[in-house]
C-alpha cells in the first residue's frame, strides 16, 4: 500500500497520539498553578519534557532509516510513529507554554519546529500522491534511459533529414522537409527550471500532421510520415522527463527543509532548555 | 583559383586542424543540394542557398530565396558585396571573409564539444541538469549550517555581548522592567531559582507583617520562596498574586500556625466567616491629674451575627424610618428623601463622604433661635462659640430699636414648626440694654437649644461638671463627640461606586426599618454571595480574597530601601 506507513496497524499510531493529546488538554485544563499556566508549573515542566522526548525521538528516525538489519521495529511502524508524534507536538508544545509566545529564542525553538513538521506534512501528501504517477510515467524506464531514447531520435530525425549520417548519393531532402522540420524540431536542452515552470508542448495533432504531408512533394511523403512519427515520439518523451524531473523535485525538495531545520531546531531547543534554567 | 573555403577545428585537445577546399569558379553556387559548389549539410540551410560571384577585385552575395537567408555582419541581405572581414551567417554556419595573396575566401572556425562522440557523459550531464540538488548545497551542509547559524546568534552571542533580551522568556513586570536586561539582578546563581536574598537585596520586606515572616519560619514545609507568590516574567498580571489558595494556605489554618491568631481560619470566600465590623468603645478612667474621668476610645471588632454586641455607638440620634417616609417638611414645601440625599458618593466614586450637617441637615433642621430674629442661627460648631453666637445677637438686639408689637406677636403662629425648630422665644417683653439681660436671655436660649429643641434633637448632651468652672461667657453644656463611623470595615476594600447599578436597599434594606440609632446596617457576606463567589460559575463574579482584601499591612518604604533602589535606577539610567 502506498500510504501504509500512515495507516500502520489500523492507525495505531493515530489513535495513540490522539488520546494522549486528549489526556494533554485535560490535564493542562484541570491544573490551575499560582501565576496562570505556563512552562515553569509543573506540568509545564513535564510537557516540556515529554515535548523535548518527542522530538529525540523525531530525530531519531534518521538513524533508525538507516539501520537497515534493526530487527526491534519494523521501519514503516517507525515512520507511522514519526509521522503522527510530529503532528501531535504542534499542539503539545503550546500547553507546554500555556499559549505564551514572544521574540525570544523559546518560541524560535516552536517555530522551527513548526517548520519542520509542515515540511514533513507536505512531503507526506508528496509521497502519498506522487510515486504512482512516477510509476506509470516511466514505463519501467530509467531517467537516463528517457534521454538516451531521446538523443537516438534526434539522431534518426537528422537522418531522415539528410543532415548526418546520409550518404553522399543519397538525394538532399526538399526545402519544404527541412522547412517542416525547422517548424516541428527542437534542440532539447534539459533544465530544472523548465521542467518545474515550463512544460514543452503537446504532441502534433492529426489534421495539422495531413496539412503538412501535402505539402510535401510525393517522393519525400513516406519520409515525412516517418519523421512526424519520430518528432511526436520526441515531444512525448521530452515532456515524460520533465514530468519526471518535477516529480522528483517535489518529492525529495521539502527534505531540504526538513532535515536541515531539524538541526537547527535541536540546537535551537537545547538553547531554549539551557537559557530557561542558566536563569531559573 | 578565385575562391578558397577554409575550415579550422580546434579538437578537445586544443589541437587545431584545417582542411581546405579550393574552388576555380568565379560563379560559386552555395547550398545543401549535391550540384552546389559549396555544399553545407545544415537543418536551414535551403537545397540552392546562395550564389557568390567573384572576381579579382570584389566578392558579392546573393540570397536565393533560400530557407533562412542570408546575414551579412547579422544583417538580411539580398545582394550584398562583402569585404575582407565581413562575417556571413547562412544557416548555422558562420563564415569570415578573408582575402589572400589576392584570393578572396571564407574561414570557418568549429570548436569540438567537449563531449562530442562520448555519448555516456552527454547524458550523464543532462541527468544533472534535471536535478534540483545539482543547485542545492549538500544535506550535511545544508544542516550544519543552520546548526551553526541558530547556536551562534542565540547561544554564543548573548554571552560575547552580555545581551540576553532574546532568551527573556516574557515581559517584566512594570516595577521591574527597569532592569529587564540585567538578568543577573534577580537571578545571582546560574542553575538555582531566584532567592529571596534577590529579592530582598532591594526589598525589606515591609510590605509584609511580622506574622508573615513568623509563618514562614514555623512552617518549612510550604517551601515559599518571594518567587512563589511573586511570579516575574508574566507582565503586571503576575508580579502581585491574586490566587486566593496561595491566602488559604495560610488562613484556612492560622490556628496552629500563629499562638493567638485575631483571625478566624478562612478556606475560601464560601467558607467565609461573617463580616466583622470595627465599633469604637468608650470607658470612663480617672486622670493622672486626679481630676474629671477622661474619656478613652478603643476599637473592638464584632460580627454582625452578634447581635449582643453589634450596636452602633455612635453618640448621635438618628431614626433612618422617619427620614424615609414620605412628605416629609422640607425647606420648600414636602419632601421624600431617598438615601442618596443625605449619603453621597465620595469623589472617588469608592466610598461614602462623612455626612455634614450643612450640606446633608440643615436645610430641615434649622438653627434659628428666636423668633424676633429670623433667619439668624446658630453655628454648627462648638457650644462655647455658640453661647458667643447667642451673646453677640441678643446684645445686637437690644441696641436695635423696639419693633411692632403685633408683628412679633404674629411672627410665630405663621411659620410652621419645622424639626428642632424654635417658637418664639418666652418672654418677648422689650429689654434694655444690659449686661446682665443679655446674659440672661442667651442662658435662656442656650437651655432651649441644648436641652429640648435643637442641638438636643440629635446630639448627646450632658452639662459641664461641677469642678470645671463655667465663666459668664461660656457654655454650661457640652456636646459628646458623636463619632460616627465613616468605615464600617476599615481594612476591607469595598467599591460603592462598581455597585451603582443596584439600588441602595438591595444591600441596606434595614434602614427603611430602623428606628435606633445603635442598628448597624451594614449587610452581611449571605448578601455578597448572590453576586459573587470564588469559584469560576455562571451568572456569578469570580473573586478572589484580593478583592476586598488587601495583603497585610500597607507599604511602607523605608529610606535605606528608596536608596536602594535609586543606586538601580541610576545604574540602569541608560535602559
Amino acid at each position: 500500500m502506498r500510504d501504509g506507513f500512515l495507516s500502520y496497524r489500523g492507525y495505531r499510531w493515530l489513535w495513540i497520539c490522539s488520546l494522549a493529546l486528549l489526556a494533554f488538554i485535560a490535564v493542562y485544563l484541570w491544573d490551575n498553578p499560582v501565576g496562570g499556566r505556563n512552562g515553569g508549573t509543573i506540568v509545564g515542566y513535564t510537557y516540556g519534557g515529554i515535548a523535548t522526548a518527542g522530538i529525540l525521538f523525531l530525530m531519531y528516525y534518521g538513524i533508525r532509516k538507516r539501520a537497515y538489519y534493526s530487527k526491534a521495529t519494523t521501519l514503516k511502524g517507525t515512520l507511522s510513529a514519526h509521522v503522527w508524534i510530529g503532528v501531535l507536538l504542534i499542539f503539545l508544545v503550546p500547553l507546554h507554554s500555556g499559549f505564551s509566545f514572544g521574540w525570544n529564542v523559546h518560541t524560535l525553538a516552536y517555530a522551527l519546529m513548526l517548520f519542520t513538521i509542515f515540511s514533513g506534512i507536505w512531503g507526506v501528501v508528496m509521497y502519498t500522491r506522487l510515486p504512482m504517477n512516477l510509476q506509470s510515467q516511466r514505463g519501467g524506464g530509467t531517467m537516463t534511459q528517457l534521454l538516451e531514447q531521446v538523443k537516438a531520435i534526434s539522431e534518426d530525425i537528422n537522418r531522415m533529414a539528410g543532415i548526418e549520417g546520409a550518404s553522399k548519393d543519397a538525394t538532399p531532402k526538399s526545402d519544404v522537409f527541412l522547412g517542416m522540420l525547422q517548424r516541428l524540431d527542437f534542440t532539447f536542452k534539459p533544465s530544472i527550471y523548465r521542467s518545474l515552470f515550463k512544460k514543452s508542448s503537446q504532441p502534433i495533432d492529426r489534421s495539422r500532421m495531413a496539412a503538412l504531408l501535402s505539402e510535401l512533394p510525393k517522393e519525400e511523403q513516406d519520409d515525412g510520415l516517418k519523421v512526424i512519427g519520430l518528432l511526436n515520439k520526441k515531444r512525448e518523451l521530452v515532456s515524460r522527463i520533465q514530468d519526471e524531473a518535477s516529480s522528483l523535485t517535489w518529492i525529495r525538495l521539502w527534505l531540504y527543509l526538513h532535515l536541515p531545520i531539524s538541526f537547527g531546531l535541536l540546537f535551537a531547543l537545547a538553547i531554549h532548555i539551557f537559557s530557561v534554567f542558566y536563569y531559573w | 583559383m578565385n575562391f578558397r573555403y577554409v575550415i579550422e577545428t580546434v579538437n578537445q585537445n586544443g589541437l587545431k586542424e584545417t582542411l581546405i577546399e579550393e574552388v576555380t569558379k568565379s560563379d560559386i553556387l552555395i547550398g545543401r543540394g549535391a550540384s552546389c559548389d559549396l555544399r553545407l549539410v545544415g537543418r536551414l540551410v535551403s537545397l540552392e542557398h546562395a550564389r557568390l560571384t567573384v572576381d579579382d577585385d570584389s566578392i558579392s552575395i546573393t540570397d536565393m530565396v533560400s530557407l533562412s537567408g542570408v546575414l551579412v555582419n547579422n544583417r538580411l541581405v539580398k545582394t550584398e558585396k562583402l569585404k575582407k572581414g565581413d562575417v556571413v551567417k547562412i544557416g548555422a554556419f558562420v563564415f569570415k571573409v578573408t582575402r589572400e595573396d589576392g584570393v578572396w575566401g571564407f574561414l570557418e572556425e568549429r570548436t569540438e564539444g567537449a563531449d562530442a562522440g562520448d555519448s555516456e557523459a552527454f547524458i550523464a550531464k543532462q541527468a544533472k541538469a534535471l536535478r534540483f540538488q545539482t543547485f542545492l548545497p549538500s544535506f550535511t551542509t545544508l544542516s550544519i549550517l543552520c546548526s551553526l547559524v541558530v547556536a551562534v546568534l542565540f547561544g554564543v552571542m548573548p554571552f560575547v555581548f552580555s545581551d540576553y533580551w532574546y532568551w527573556n522568556s516574557g515581559p517584566m513586570s512594570s516595577a521591574h522592567r527597569m532592569i529587564e536586561n540585567d538578568c543577573a539582578q534577580c537571578h545571582s546563581s546560574s542553575f538555582v531559582q531566584v532567592q529571596d536574598k534577590d529579592c530582598l537585596s532591594c526589598h525589606k520586606m515591609s510590605e509584609h507583617s511580622g506574622v508573615m515572616n513568623e509563618v514562614f519560619t514555623k512552617r518549612p514545609d510550604l517551601n515559599h520562596r518571594c518567587a512563589t507568590c511573586h511570579m516575574e516574567h508574566n507582565g503586571d498580571a503576575g508580579v502581585i498574586a491574586k490566587e486566593s489558595k496561595l491566602c488559604a494556605d495560610c488562613h484556612s489554618d492560622l490556628g496552629t500556625m500563629i499562638a493567638n491568631a485575631s483571625s478566624p481560619d478562612i478556606a475560601s470566600f464560601e467558607k467565609h466567616s461573617e463580616f466583622r465590623v470595627t465599633i469604637p468603645e468608650y470607658s470612663m478612667v480617672p486622670s493622672e491629674s486626679g481630676g474629671m474621668d477622661e474619656e478613652i476610645v478603643s476599637a473592638i471588632r464584632v460580627s454582625l451575627k452578634d447581635t449582643e454586641k453589634l450596636k452602633d455607638s455612635a453618640r448621635i440620634k438618628l431614626n433612618h424610618k422617619i427620614h424615609l417616609e414620605p412628605d416629609l417638611a422640607g425647606a420648600n414645601g414636602p419632601e421624600t428623601l431617598t438615601c442618596m440625599s443625605c449619603h453621597r458618593l465620595s469623589d472617588d466614586l469608592r466610598t461614602i463622604k462623612p455626612i455634614e450637617f450643612e450640606r446633608d441637615c440643615q436645610s430641615c433642621h434649622s438653627l434659628e433661635f428666636d423668633a424676633r430674629l429670623p433667619g439668624k442661627a446658630v453655628p454648627h460648631d462648638k457650644a462655647d462659640l455658640v453661647f458667643n453666637y447667642l451673646y453677640a445677637e441678643y446684645a445686637k438686639l437690644s441696641l436695635s430699636p423696639k419693633q411692632d408689637e403685633s408683628d412679633q406677636d404674629s411672627a410665630p403662629s405663621r411659620r410652621r414648626r419645622r424639626p428642632g425648630g424654635i417658637e418664639a422665644t418666652r418672654g418677648n417683653a422689650p429689654v434694655e440694654f444690659s449686661r446682665a439681660s443679655v446674659i440672661d436671655q442667651s442662658r435662656n436660649a442656650e437651655e432651649e437649644l441644648f436641652t429640648r429643641t435643637a442641638c438636643h434633637l440629635c446630639h448627646e448632651i450632658s452639662e459641664k461638671p461641677e469642678d470645671i468652672a463655667v465663666s459668664e461667657m461660656s457654655s454650661k453644656y457640652m456636646v459628646l463627640d458623636p463619632n460616627i463611623p465613616d468605615v464600617w470595615m476599615p481594612a476591607a476594600i469595598f467599591d460603592h461606586g462598581a455597585h451603582q447599578s443596584m439600588s441602595c436597599e438591595s444591600c441596606h434594606g434595614g434602614a427603611k426599618r430602623s428606628e435606633l440609632t445603635t442598628d448597624v446596617l451594614v449587610p452581611g457576606i449571605k448578601n455578597c454571595r448572590q453576586c459573587h463567589s470564588q469559584e469560576q460559575k455562571l451568572n456569578s463574579v469570580k473573586s478572589e480574597c484580593v478583592m476586598c482584601h488587601s495583603y497585610h499591612a500597607p507599604l511602607v518604604m523605608k529610606e535605606e530601601e528608596k536608596q536602594a533602589i535609586e543606586k538601580i535606577l541610576l545604574k540602569h539610567a541608560t535602559y
